[in-house]
């Protein structure tokens, strides 16, 4: 018997088909036991239709507001909006700031490059929450009364209830078919700017094809608003009081942006664009010297040579650190339902409180996560593809 | 940074003459200079002028001992000093064997215990309780109120008013007796010295394994000394620390585990834990935490047992495996990073597979990626802020407590308090992140 199991320990092939079979048993076990427990509570979705319960109005857009009325699907759709709609302008923000800060770092002006250190040394060591919490428990409170109209008058409000700034509104029922003539336009444009660069790079004359390409948008963006018969127009924000004399922000003019979005987004942007400033200067430093005396040596200004030569050698190595970075701030994001923003969690959160379906909600939250970090991968491995030398 | 040093710091013709040709060479660069140097001078006088004239760090100094013990029982707090005390002797003998650096060590021992020494001898705020009454007249009624009047007292030595107050704040802050600082930093030292007596053998694998055993055994003992303390009893940066500590020990162990799991020349293995890597690394840290928050009887009578278990248990259970899939991704870099020649030499001389691992691959490897690890602590460091989310009473939840007015007198010091628990997650953070640096310096890991 002794023998029988050493002849099959020892035996190369039999070894893998038995290590391979108790850890994969023990593996689809778990697997199983998950899945049951999934399907076993999962096929319960009654709970979704039933009324969210309390209104949530943190949200940027008017259309992502949840009512106590909605379903508690739509409550979690609107609540993934909110996600969306804060990560995009961090990720945007941060890019920019980190970008000019680690520019910065580089710079040959010492006083400038210690400001970029500080900043990054800063930002990078502090925890994200306890950035939000700054920024949504202290420093915004300290932020004027609404009554005193903080700001520019009839353009921008700042207040401690957050923040007012003009948008757009729809004066008919269709205004949206603007929307989709602008992205014709922008498609249309580009087209139009490819064409006319690859002719200026055959024949070597001038083509002027930026120029050409924000004149097609223009025109097509200027025709088709007159062709829809005026589809927007630019709504500027406004206090006015209550009837118990309150001072609000008017529902119906402007965009109301509140202290839970604006904090949320002002940390994130602050705590990543600390990250993307190394990440930036990692890839700058990682450009080899010579390119940039070469290009000294042609005579090209410090401009030049920052955006034609450097930059677009340093996009290449940045790109895999940036799709990390986005995806983190991506996840991230979930921090904001500690201050009160309503976005996924939060509002997953509440229905699981009313409801107690657990694994549903989260299940969700997981697969929304899944997908917005698919589509930011997609996205950075589409411009990484683009960058790369063919 | 060479030439941002003027080459002779005395002279200061010499220095102007540096200025001229660094920060004012040409139109745009003097535009620069001149906003950054104004940038500047706004930012330091805002915080010289908050810290120093605007800041009531009395109100920091009351409650210093709830930012780092909580409410900790005050007759237990040995338990938390004794690991303080191992843990400070075990890194200065370790800096000692290794860094050998004494002056530097010496010098920041020597100065940190001066300041405490000196201004904290003495120093001592608390508030006082009267029972006050008065009488007002309202509507032509005599009315008699009391209640209790709150009064902030300091006790100074012979420091000046604001740097009393500021040494209150950050000088003392474990809110001990300066004497037990004091024994801290003469063990700390003594530390040091012992290690650099005993350098000499520091390539002797008997102190390479005693000391490893040291350190391994550092952290379970620190856990083992709580036991007897109620667990809701474990709060502020203590709660942090403990947390921190515990996460990243099992994560360490456990993302080797996956790391080594995902190269397995066995198909289940390797699938099972790259499906555990990508999982977990899927969604956020709080989804995590909060699902292991709310978790009852939804799977089953796993979820059962696991929310029996204690909820700052559950926490560290979950800060270790979240840790672990981030950590087996690190490493497994580091194993890519070996040569294969080194793998196929030690199959040819015959070592174990157990063997190869242990000597030959893992120390390679995960040398090249300690700079890439301790970045995962940091963000694991920073990562225990989250626990405020979860209503567990870490640093920055007893911030938001003691500002929601259990002194009512520290109402309205929210930059005071929120400063100096953003130092305490900073300074750690930055210290790892050094530690990084020198590691990476040192190791040569970037010039290969």
């Amino acid at each position: 018997m002794n023998d029988l199991l050493s002849a099959i320990w020892y035996r190369g092939r039999s070894r893998s088909l038995v290590i391979n079979l108790v850890v994969g048993a023990i593996a689809a076990f778990i697997a199983v036991y998950i899945v049951y427990s999934l399907v076993s509570n999962l096929f319960d979705f009654d709970f979704l239709f039933g009324p969210y319960g309390s209104p949530d109005r943190s949200s940027i857009l008017s259309v992502l507001e949840i009512e106590a009325s909605d379903p508690r699907w739509l409550g979690m759709l609107k609540g993934a909006g909110n996600t969306i709609s804060v990560v995009v302008f961090a990720i945007a923000l941060s890019s920019l700031l980190g970008l000019l800060i680690g520019v910065a770092r580089l710079s040959s002006n010492p006083i400038i490059t210690r400001l970029g250190r500080l900043y990054v040394e800063t930002f990078r060591n502090l925890p994200l929450l306890l950035i939000m919490f700054f920024f949504a428990f202290g420093a915004f409170r300290e932020l004027p009364k609404l009554g005193e109209k903080a700001g520019i008058e009839n353009l921008i409000y700042i207040s401690n209830r957050g923040v007012a700034i003009p948008w757009f509104q729809g004066n008919h029922e269709l205004w949206w078919l603007w929307l989709v003539a602008l992205v014709v336009a922008v498609v249309v444009a580009w087209r139009v700017q490819r064409v006319k660069a690859r002719r200026e790079a055959y024949t070597g004359l001038s083509t002027y094809a930026n120029t050409w390409g924000v004149g097609v948008f223009a025109a097509i963006a200027i025709v088709s608003y007159i062709a829809l018969l005026f589809p927007v127009n630019l709504s500027l924000p406004e206090v006015t009081q209550t009837q118990a004399g309150f001072d609000v922000y008017n529902p119906d003019k402007g965009n109301h942006l509140g202290l839970g979005y604006i904090s949320a987004l002002v940390s994130l942007t602050l705590y990543f664009s600390a990250f993307i400033a190394e990440i930036v200067r990692g890839s700058i430093q990682a450009v080899p010297r010579g390119q940039v005396e070469a290009s000294a040596s042609l005579g090209l200004t410090t401009y030049q040579r920052f955006t034609l030569i450097v930059l677009p050698q340093a996009l290449r190595i940045m790109i895999p650190s940036l799709n990390n970075e986005y995806q983190n701030a991506n996840k991230d994001s979930t921090l904001a339902h500690a201050i009160a923003y309503g976005e996924i969690v939060l509002i997953s959160n509440r229905i699981v409180n009313n409801s107690g379906n657990l694994l549903q909600t989260y299940l969700f939250i997981f697969v929304v996560f899944v997908l917005t970090n698919l589509i930011i991968s997609f996205i950075m491995n589409t411009i990484n593809k683009n960058v790369q030398l063919k | 940074m060479t030439t941002m040093m003027a080459p002779n710091p005395g002279a200061v013709a010499e220095r102007i003459a540096w200025a001229k040709a660094n920060l004012f060479n040409t139109r745009g660069n003097t535009v620069l200079s001149v906003g950054a140097i104004g940038i500047g001078a706004v930012l330091f006088f805002l915080v010289v002028r908050f810290v120093l004239f605007q800041a009531n760090w009395g109100l920091v100094a009351i409650n210093r001992k709830l930012f780092f013990f909580g409410s900790y029982p005050a007759e237990e707090t040995y338990r938390i000093w004794i690991a303080i005390f191992v843990g400070a002797v075990l890194i200065s003998l370790t800096y000692g064997i290794w860094v050998r650096l004494m002056r530097p060590y010496l010098i920041v021992i020597g100065a940190a215990a001066l300041i405490i020494l000196t201004l904290g001898l003495g120093t001592d705020a608390y508030i006082t309780e009267e029972q006050f009454t008065s009488q007002i007249v309202s509507n032509g009624q005599t009315e008699t109120i009391s209640g209790i009047d709150k009064t902030l007292v300091f006790e100074r030595g012979w420091a000046p008013r604001w740097l009393h107050a500021f040494s209150l704040g950050l000088a003392v802050p474990f809110g001990s007796s300066w004497l037990l600082m004091a024994a801290l930093f003469a063990a700390m030292a003594a530390g040091a010295w012992l290690g650099t007596r005993i350098a000499g053998w520091r390539e002797n694998p008997i102190l390479l394994q005693l000391m490893g055993a040291l350190w391994v055994l550092y952290i379970p003992f620190v856990v083992v000394l709580q036991i007897g303390v109620p667990t809701n009893n474990w709060e502020s940066a203590f709660l942090d620390v403990l947390v921190f500590s515990v996460g990243g020990f099992f994560s360490f162990i456990l993302g080797l585990m996956l790391a080594l799991g995902r190269s397995s020349p066995f198909v289940a293995i390797r699938v099972a834990s790259v499906g555990y890597i990508e999982v977990v690394r899927a969604a956020p840290l709080l989804v995590w935490l909060l699902f292991a928050t709310f978790l009852k009887s939804e799977l089953g009578p796993v979820g059962e047992a696991f929310s029996s278990i204690d909820l700052v248990f559950r926490v560290m259970f979950v800060f270790s495996f979240f840790g672990a899939a981030y950590i087996a991704e690190v490493i497994r870099g580091g194993l890519a990073s070996v040569p294969r020649g080194q793998r196929e030499a030690a199959q040819a001389v015959g070592l174990p597979v157990f063997h190869m691992y242990a000597l030959i691959i893992l120390p390679q490897a995960i040398k090249a990626v300690i700079p890439a690890i301790i970045g995962r602590f940091i963000a694991l460091w920073k990562d225990t802020a989250l626990l405020a989310a979860i209503s567990i009473v870490n640093t920055l939840e007893k911030a938001k407590k003691i500002l929601g007015g259990q002194t009512d007198i520290a109402e309205g010091a929210f930059f005071e308090i929120y400063i100096i628990v953003g130092l305490v997650y900073w300074v750690v953070s930055f210290m790892l992140s050094k530690l990084g640096g020198a590691a990476e310096a040192r190791l040569g890991v970037g010039r290969r």
